[in-house]
């Protein structure tokens, strides 16, 4: 099925935005959207309409002070063996989860039977890869600072048509500006721009004007700099705050 | 990144607890999104800013779907847990923050509500009497709720050309997170009916909006 076709896609965005998808539905449309931006933005756009029927709800009790002191003790504060309220009727809750979903063991133990055996026969139905082969095909790079410590990785498919952009350390994006990803090789050593983003996000996807084999394939090295945004300059106009190389992986 | 101790904060959440979260207070999505940013790197300080700007806002949206103030509670736990580790997938380019956290949160109240029976989620107490203070009062239960949003956002005059049924289903659904199926009973409509109802209530009001040019995030 192509999701993608323009009247599924909005169907299903609304569907999956109001909440009245099946579960099963719900979950293969999520990797779809996982792993499309026009189907996000598709769901994004439900969302936003939805949004604005929440000018009309009603006030409600406040959370209580042990809600917040729950959520810091489940990340936080784990090992520390205390225990509050909340914390218990969480785990009452999921008690009376497991008790929900144990109406229909049968049907979850087949559909699991089911989607183990296609993951492991036919990985490809889910757009999954086999975890027993190699890596895919990428163009991965590790930038450093000027001290040294490592900033930002990116990686791309080999023939993918969007970069992910993870920063390890916090790179402040100045105001009107967006971060620009360069790279260029030893031969020719001219920074080519390969794509900006504003995003101030840990991670993000650049969308790849040609497939990364064609962008990267012959570079060897990748720069990152601050750039008014919007402008696309040809090569960089400030000094780069990253610098690494860039490396097949295959 | 050292430890912050919270409990030092003049202005921790404990100390910010309102008895009702008022839902004109909804914060400022430019400072949720630096928040968030901040979030993504494992800034508890920006953590803690987030959840004092939003619970209140949020812990409506949950007691809405449940009508149940500790399950709303349990709902809020879980969305900022989410939150803490997901913080780096929010994507500005696909909405405001806002937006993405009212989504953590009424996902995980309506998954909260299918699980459990509704003689569970309709238990004595408290909330009852919390639920029927909201029925009873101006404004109160989702077609209402409905009335008033589609006031507050100026487009009476477009949604007014939907049946009851429509708007009835659409508040059902949105606001209580009921499933087609729970409306079409509720309704004693067929279920493709419902459905259809549903529809076209929800291309309705994106139209509305269009057409009004109210900004939809």
């Amino acid at each position: 099925m192509n999701y993608l076709r323009p009247e599924l896609l909005d169907a299903l965005a609304r569907a999956h935005a109001l909440g009245t998808l099946s579960p099963g539905a719900a979950r293969r449309f999520t990797r779809v959207v996982a792993g499309s931006l026009a189907a996000a933005r598709a769901v994004a756009d439900w969302q936003a309409v939805l949004q604005t029927l929440e000018a009309g709800a009603p006030d409600s009790p406040g959370p209580r002070p042990r809600v917040w002191d729950a959520v810091q003790q489940r990340l936080f504060e784990r090992d520390a063996g205390a225990s509050s309220a909340v914390a218990a009727g969480g785990r009452r809750a999921a008690g009376d989860l497991a008790t929900g979903w144990l109406r229909w063991p049968l049907v979850l133990v087949a559909g699991a039977l089911l989607t183990w055996t296609l993951l492991a026969l036919r990985p490809q139905t889910f757009g999954m890869e086999s975890l027993t082969g190699s890596a895919p095909a990428s163009y991965v790079g590790v930038l450093q600072d000027p001290q040294g410590h490592a900033l930002l990785a990116t990686a791309a498919r080999r023939q993918g048509d969007a970069l992910t952009v993870r920063l390890l350390r916090p790179v402040a994006i100045e105001p009107g500006h967006a971060l620009t990803l360069w790279a260029w090789n030893d031969a020719d050593p001219t920074p080519r721009r390969v794509g900006s983003w504003t995003t101030p996000g840990q991670t993000s996807t650049i969308a790849l004007p040609a497939p990364a084999e064609s962008l990267l394939g012959k570079m060897t090295h990748l720069g990152l700099s601050n750039e008014a945004a919007g402008a696309a300059p040809a090569s960089p106009t400030r000094p780069f705050v990253a610098e690494g190389a860039c490396a097949k992986v295959w | 990144m050292g430890i912050r101790s919270l409990a030092a904060h003049p202005a921790t959440p404990r100390n910010h607890v309102t008895p009702m979260a008022k839902r004109t207070d909804a914060p400022d999505n430019d400072d949720l999104a630096r928040w968030l940013s901040r979030v993504a790197l494992g800034d508890r300080q920006a953590f803690e800013q987030v959840y004092r700007a939003t619970s209140g806002y949020l812990m409506s949206i949950a007691w809405r779907v449940l009508q149940h103030r500790d399950l709303a509670e349990e709902v809020l736990q879980d969305a900022f847990v989410k939150v803490w580790h997901s913080a780096g997938m929010y994507d500005a380019r696909l909405g405001q923050p806002m937006t993405w956290l009212i989504n953590i949160v009424r996902n995980r109240a309506i998954d909260l509500r299918r699980s459990r029976s509704q003689a569970l989620v309709n238990a004595q107490g408290d909330d009852d009497a919390a639920r029927i203070d909201a029925m009873a009062a101006p404004g109160g239960g989702p077609e209402q709720w409905l009335d008033t949003a589609i006031q507050r956002i100026g487009v009476q005059e477009c949604m007014g050309q939907l049946t009851a049924a429509q708007r009835q289903a659409l508040a059902l659904v949105y606001y209580q997170g009921l499933t087609h199926v729970e409306v079409a009973q509720s309704l004693e409509a067929p279920l493709g009916t419902a459905k259809a109802w549903v529809r076209r209530g929800l291309d309705y009001l994106k139209a509305c909006l269009q057409g009004r040019g109210v900004a939809a995030s």
